[in-house]
């Protein structure tokens, strides 16, 4: 890599790039070597709904640490001086995750019809910016699906940016964009990153004094979580409509979650802070809790039945303090609704386990 | 969610109960609308937004000329330079 060497066309001044920003090490660095070769670099960073930084700081922090997690995206661009927008997607990504084209991942994570949308999304920044590529810091065979070579060919090609996507770390294993064909940088520039290592990245993190950057666990979707996409499945495949809302994305990864009928669904606070959110949420849910004991709070989704109300309290009776009593008095409310059932609180997990999502 | 002020120099973006990254979507549209000069007074309830402000600034070059946390409400003004 060699500093500053971007060729502009005569007359032009710094040609400027489009960069797909997460905040994470991989597209940092793609920035900070952009920069390196002398780009203006405007990075871009997109909001699907699925945040889970969003959700996080919803809850009033972290749930392993309390902490407020920063905005990586944010924090990245700042660090390197370059100006950032951010891209609100998530009413056109209801249709994407539901019924991708090309599938899910290991999870619900509907990753190539994702990456097409964000990109068709650059395209339309890079016109409007007179900017020559979109640039992102995919590195070759690092993701099963989505970074393969032929996956990286094929979101070139239904977005529309065939020959205009940089992928600088991995540069020298790809075909040469039209910004390389045009003379504009040179394949030495590139690197030859490829594979699941992080060994070369941190050294080259190092090497452009990059010193902080958020571990690669982090991520900020939803959808690659296994318990929060098994939750979500059920969710799209027990509605008809195969439609969710802002709330249902919130409540997705909020308390304990049981399948209790077709169209009911119940939401058990775990911590004194869930049960803040699930009254927030409730709105036309039942509300419902112990009345003679300590217990969280839950929500039922639907229009629950004798039987199913019956199990449901049963359920929420487990998790209050009154679980080895006999009886529990469990209140019900909605609006201007209300009724109390007693139960027998059930005495084994093992029983509510067929319920779990 | 916004609306701007009678001297209409001032665009006031209320996203109470918005969170991360939305109340920095809706500033940054707020911000594309208003000429240089001009400011934007934003109004949030998420604590991120301490950090995701300053840091949205210095990427983009805008001003914060104040902000100021009473409660759980964030008020912040930011001019737009460029």
């Amino acid at each position: 890599m060699v500093e500053g060497s971007v060729t502009p066309k005569p007359g032009e001044g710094r040609p400027k790039a489009i960069g797909m920003i997460s905040g994470g090490l991989d597209s940092s660095l793609a920035v900070r070597m952009m920069q390196s070769l002398g780009f203006e670099v405007k990075a871009v960073s997109f909001y699907t709904g699925f945040c889970i930084t969003e959700t996080h700081r919803r809850m009033g922090g972290r749930p392993r640490d309390g902490a407020i997690p920063r905005s990586e995206p944010l924090y990245a661009a700042a660090e390197a001086g370059v100006e950032v927008e951010l891209v609100d997607i998530s009413d056109e990504y209801v249709d994407i995750v539901t019924n991708p084209r090309f599938g899910y991942g290991a999870n619900m994570n509907p990753c190539i019809d994702c990456r097409i949308f964000m990109m068709k999304k650059a395209k339309e920044i890079m016109e409007a910016e007179g900017a020559e590529l979109v640039f992102t810091g995919e590195v070759l065979g690092q993701r099963p699906k989505s970074q393969r070579r032929d996956t990286l060919r094929l979101i070139e090609r239904e977005s529309g940016l065939e020959g205009r996507i940089l992928r600088p770390l991995s540069g020298r294993h790809l075909p040469p964009t039209v910004a390389e064909k045009d003379g504009l940088i040179r394949r030495e520039d590139l690197l030859s990153i490829k594979g699941r290592g992080r060994r070369e990245q941190i050294r080259l993190a190092e090497k452009l004094g990059l010193l902080e950057y958020p571990q690669p666990a982090g991520g900020c979707c939803f959808l690659t979580d296994e318990s929060y996409s098994r939750r979500f499945r059920d969710l799209i495949e027990n509605r008809d409509t195969r439609r969710y809302t802002k709330d249902d994305v919130v409540l997705l990864a909020t308390g304990r979650h049981f399948r209790i009928g077709p169209g009911e669904k119940l939401i058990v606070a775990r911590t004194d802070g869930e049960n803040l959110l699930l009254e927030r949420y409730a709105k036309e849910r039942w509300s419902l809790r112990a009345l003679e004991h300590k217990g969280p709070l839950a929500l039922c989704e639907g229009s629950p039945e004798h039987q199913v109300r019956h199990l449901a309290s049963r359920i929420v009776a487990r998790y209050g303090k009154g679980r080895d009593e006999k009886q529990v008095r469990i209140g019900w409310v909605r609006g201007e609704e209300s009724f109390e059932l007693h139960v027998e609180p059930f005495d084994d997990d093992a029983l509510i386990e067929p319920y779990r999502l | 969610m916004v609306a701007a002020d009678d001297r209409g120099e001032e665009v006031v973006v209320d996203v109470q109960g918005e969170f991360c990254p939305v109340p920095i979507i809706e500033m940054a549209k707020a911000m594309k609308k208003i000429s240089v000069g001009g400011t934007v007074l934003l109004r949030c309830t998420d604590p991120g937004a301490e950090s995701d402000i300053p840091a949205w600034c210095k990427a983009t070059g805008n001003e914060i000329l104040s902000m100021v946390r009473q409660g759980g409400l964030i008020e912040a003004r930011i001019r737009r330079t460029r």
